[in-house]
């Protein structure tokens, strides 16, 4: 299944947004990031991606799409979402922040991020606390000049997490197009119900 | 106010029924978008029966396979497919001495 990132205004994401899309295992995820990344360096985004298949992504994105050596970052889904082995909501948060913040300072207008959450079923952490951290991502996105995409892999999660997933997200990534999530609960309106 | 007044609902009440209502609609809705991306027929009932407790409070949910039985869900009884192709509309089926099951279709 490919779930390409769509690039125009009515079809494509506005800044600040955090959308959630999924995928079915295998080789689908790398076909997403691909897509993903090579339109937010055509467009002249910052892209960071917080996957464990790096080489094989990197590999597949022209070359001369990379105008800056910053310009597009991995970092292993633990990095990103366990530092030092645990799960913190603040350090998460804090920690996607300033990497928007770095990359206005570095002179680009919009920084581009996705995260795989294939770690979150291997991992202890309470799947209401990592959904009370979603939920709250949504504050920083409309902080800063940034898209967010959440990538779930729908072999590894069942129906309760899907549910979240939509709870948590203002909009959605379906078969390329992006939509209002009518599904989605404020945050804390969500953070009272969990 | 008597019993009988406080009994009625108020707007308020109203209100949050059809937002109840309005909500469990959107879930449903939402989650069909989603199960369009399933990658099997085994994966969307994996995904409809863990989903039920979300959307409603039922302590089992059931699903049917038309020839085998999974971890979730059961083999569809005898006859199933037949009694549902006759079905016009919502209405009570009766099958092998239960009679407590309820179909809904979705298309005339």
């Amino acid at each position: 299944m490919s779930l390409p990132a769509p690039d125009s205004a009515e079809l494509g994401f506005q800044v600040g947004d955090h959308v959630c899309g999924f995928y079915n295992g295998g080789n689908s995820l790398d076909d997403i990031v691909v897509d993903y990344v090579s339109k937010g360096l055509e467009a002249g985004d910052k892209c960071v991606c917080f996957i464990d298949t790096a080489s094989s992504v990197r590999a597949r994105v022209p070359a001369d799409l990379i105008a800056r050596d910053d310009s597009l970052q991995f970092f292993t889904e633990d990095e990103a979402f366990l530092p030092g082995g645990r799960f913190s909501k603040d350090a998460l948060v804090g920690g996607l922040e300033a990497l928007a913040i770095e990359a206005v300072s570095a002179g680009y207008d919009r920084l581009r991020m996705l995260g795989d959450v294939s770690w979150l079923a291997r991992s202890t952490v309470d799947i209401k606390t990592w959904f009370a951290a979603e939920s709250g991502m949504n504050d920083l996105a409309t902080r800063s000049p940034q898209f967010m995409l959440c990538l779930y892999d729908l072999d590894l999660f069942d129906g309760e997490a899907v549910m979240y997933v939509l709870q948590t997200h203002p909009r959605i990534c379906v078969s390329g197009i992006i939509i209002t999530n009518p599904h989605y609960i404020p945050r804390r309106q969500f953070l009272g119900s969990v | 106010m008597t019993p009988a007044a406080r009994r009625l609902p108020n707007a308020n009440d109203l209100e949050l029924a059809v937002h109840a209502k309005l909500s469990s609609v959107n879930a449903v809705f939402t989650l069909s978008l989603i199960l369009t991306q399933a990658s099997s027929p085994g994966q969307v009932m994996r995904l409809l029966t863990t989903v039920v407790p979300s959307m409603a409070s039922f302590r089992t949910a059931v699903s049917w396979h038309p020839s085998r039985s999974g971890d979730y869900y059961e083999r569809a009884p005898d006859g199933i497919g037949d009694t549902l192709a006759r079905l016009t509309a919502p209405g009570q089926l009766e099958m092998g001495g239960f009679s407590s099951w309820w179909a809904f279709p979705l298309a005339p």
